[in-house]
């Protein structure tokens, strides 16, 4: 079977000359469709950029990243645009809403950047907010909301053009115990429903509730409980 | 791609509302350069209506020589209280102008004569002007009502006249004018013809001798000289005199455009031979518009430097603005383009920010334009015509502008890293 995604000899390095480091040196990994997978890592360890180079964000100085059999290193940019609007829902630390949008403006953007049209968008993006329990916040901004709310409206706005992959980075971090279990159960459901879902925590309950465990530790896996693709 | 376009307009200006204060100030160099556009159209429409208009009352081939009172007119002594002068233009210089100037197609003489206009108990001050029937035709004054004065009217030497609507409304006369007969100091005249009134600029009524102080009428030239004479008295504090002048006015129609400036220097040099004193003056009507449009050529260049500068100023006040306001939503930029924007997205998005601002902008100063264009018109003293057309380019110049000058910023916001710009604080 082959796998969703694989990192080929990923290599990522930043800087000039003496002051070259490789934060990533030469990652070999592959996730399967339907995995939940938790990176794990102390920071600086590697796994943020881990993360950008599957969800597209950035490319490897060397090796490739393979999403659905596409190389994403080599792929201009407008097209790398295009796989992060339709193939990758991103969820971020710190919900990365805009704030001069109200949630269902925010929720949209992915849809709109998609082509999507106005009222087909909004019905998406609402049916969406209402399954995440935001139903009765829609012309809400941001601001106005919680941190487990904003996580919530920025999980629903990472699923709206249905995506292969949804890349979570320390998506409960910013929140307190009581948001960020029910944000890890919003996971859990996903994952029930058939989503793919690989974050990125330094909590280890987090990782525990994902099915397969990966260390990241200077730019290298040390260790992984599951590698897809061996079997 | 419209439809985004419009929908990235309508956020544009949702951004504006959100810092009121400065999305008005980053507008006033557009509203400046706007408004002087469209004063600027509509100062030149104005001015090129009104040339127009003198063109047609003074015609581009006519010569106008007006007689004149000599600086140097020493009272004889003794006779302090009445005076008699004569000067001006006489049936001799007609008759040499006519003779010897090969360029002359035509050459009028007029009389006027100044006298009371009574009707019941109102009085008003009229001029009357003795003319031939080529006259009215000549400076294209054509009755509205009734006819012109006519060949017959001339030979016959008929008490007729062609006045003014203007002179009826002054005399509170309701009924039917023609045929009507109107006193003119102590005779009558019917009048047989009604002119539209007309809004003379000042040159043009000092080139016809017409006044808003006393109305028109019409008379045939060997009528007037047969009723007045060539004596026309008049009292001033006290003294009274007596001035004898044969001619008033000598209109000349010239041949052809080209030998105006010629012609006239032909007559200027045939009248000075005869003349002691400088009692007439010659006005080229084609000077006095060449001397207009030079006028309004440095208005429109003024206008134009007014407005592209505001404009340039405008301009550069909306890159600084959108620089800092990429600055401030660096992190926006950045959620944008990991959700899926392309560059082009974010171009069209600050792009369409600042057209936003530009057209605002824009619309502003259409509006203060439109206002301040008779006020300018007024201080110019020519009218101004505010045209749709200039108002659509108007707002089409400030929506370049605002693309023009946007594009750089766009184009920076573009091109940010999306990680880097994710991280942005």
């Amino acid at each position: 079977m082959r796998p969703l995604v694989s990192l080929e000899r990923a290599r990522k390095e930043y800087g000039e000359g003496a002051a070259r480091i490789a934060v990533l040196r030469d990652v070999e990994l592959a996730f399967l469709a339907g995995e939940f997978a938790a990176i794990v890592g102390a920071s600086g360890s590697g796994k943020s950029t881990l993360l950008h180079l599957i969800g597209g964000l950035d490319r490897p100085t060397s090796g490739a990243v393979l999403l659905e059999g596409r190389d994403l290193s080599t792929l201009p940019d407008d097209e790398l645009a295009e796989v992060r609007n339709r193939r990758i829902g991103f969820v971020f630390q710190s919900f990365h809403l805009i704030p001069h949008l109200t949630v269902l403006e925010n929720v949209e953007v992915p849809a709109y950047y998609a082509g999507t049209g106005r009222r087909r968008r909004r019905e998406i993006a609402g049916s969406l907010l209402e399954r995440v329990g935001l139903g009765a916040r829609l012309d809400h901004l941001p601001s106005m909301l919680s941190g487990g709310e904003c996580q919530r409206a920025a999980i629903a706005r990472a699923l709206v053009n249905e995506p292969a992959l949804l890349l979570a980075d320390e998506p409960t971090g910013n929140l307190d115990t009581a948001s960020g279990a029910s944000i890890l159960d919003l996971f859990r459901d996903l994952h029930a429903a058939g989503r793919t879902i690989l974050l990125v925590t330094h909590n280890p309950e987090v990782a525990a509730a994902a099915g397969r465990r990966i260390e990241v530790r200077d730019g290298l896996v040390v260790a992984d409980d599951g590698a897809a693709g061996e079997g | 791609m419209l439809a985004h376009l419009a929908e990235e307009f309508g956020l544009g200006l949702r951004n504006l509302r959100r810092y009121k204060l400065r999305s008005f100030l980053t507008t006033l160099g557009i509203v400046f350069g706007i408004s002087s556009v469209i004063a600027m159209t509509a100062v030149g429409a104005g001015a090129r209506e009104e040339i127009l208009r003198q063109m047609r009352h003074l015609g581009v081939r006519n010569l106008i020589v007006n007689s004149v009172r000599p600086p140097r007119t020493q009272k004889p002594t003794g006779q302090e209280n009445q005076w008699l002068g004569q000067y001006g233009l006489t049936f001799h210089d007609l008759d040499r102008v006519r003779a010897t100037i090969p360029t002359v197609a035509e050459a009028l003489p007029v009389h006027f004569a100044s006298k009371g206009i009574w009707r019941g108990g109102k009085r008003i001050q009229g001029r009357v002007f003795g003319v031939l029937p080529e006259h009215l035709s000549m400076l294209n004054l054509r009755p509205e009502v009734g006819r012109a004065l006519s060949t017959l009217d001339q030979e016959k030497a008929e008490r007729v006249c062609v006045v003014r609507r203007e002179l009826l409304e002054k005399l509170g006369i309701v009924e039917d004018p023609l045929g009507l007969d109107l006193r003119v100091g102590t005779n009558f005249f019917r009048v047989v013809g009604v002119l539209a009134d007309e809004k003379f600029d000042t040159p043009t009524r000092r080139a016809l001798a017409v006044d808003a102080q006393f109305s028109e009428v019409y008379v045939p030239f060997r009528t007037v000289i047969k009723t007045y004479g060539l004596f026309n008295s008049s009292s001033n504090a006290g003294s009274s005199e007596q001035t004898r002048i044969e001619l008033d006015q000598i209109l000349i129609q010239v041949r052809s455009e080209e030998e105006v400036a010629e012609t006239a220097q032909m007559v200027a040099t045939l009248l000075a031979k005869f003349h002691k004193e400088r009692d007439y003056e010659i006005l080229v009507p084609l000077e006095m518009l060449e001397q207009r449009r030079a006028t309004q050529r440095v208005f429109s260049r003024v206008m134009t430097l007014i407005a592209g500068i505001s404009l340039l100023v405008g301009g550069i006040g909306i890159v600084n603005i959108m620089l800092a306001t990429v600055a401030e939503r660096t992190r926006e930029i950045g959620i944008r383009r990991a959700l899926g924007a392309k560059r082009r997205h974010i171009v069209e998005q600050f792009l369409m920010e600042t057209v936003a601002i530009a057209a605002l902008g824009g619309a502003i100063g259409c509006v203060v334009g439109v206002g301040a264009a008779p006020g300018i018109g007024a201080y110019a003293r020519w009218p101004t015509i505010v045209t749709p057309t200039s108002i659509v380019g108007a707002l089409g110049i400030s929506c370049v502008v605002g693309i023009l000058f946007g594009l750089y910023p766009a184009v920076r916001a573009a091109r940010l890293h999306p990680i880097e710009a994710l991280r942005h604080e």
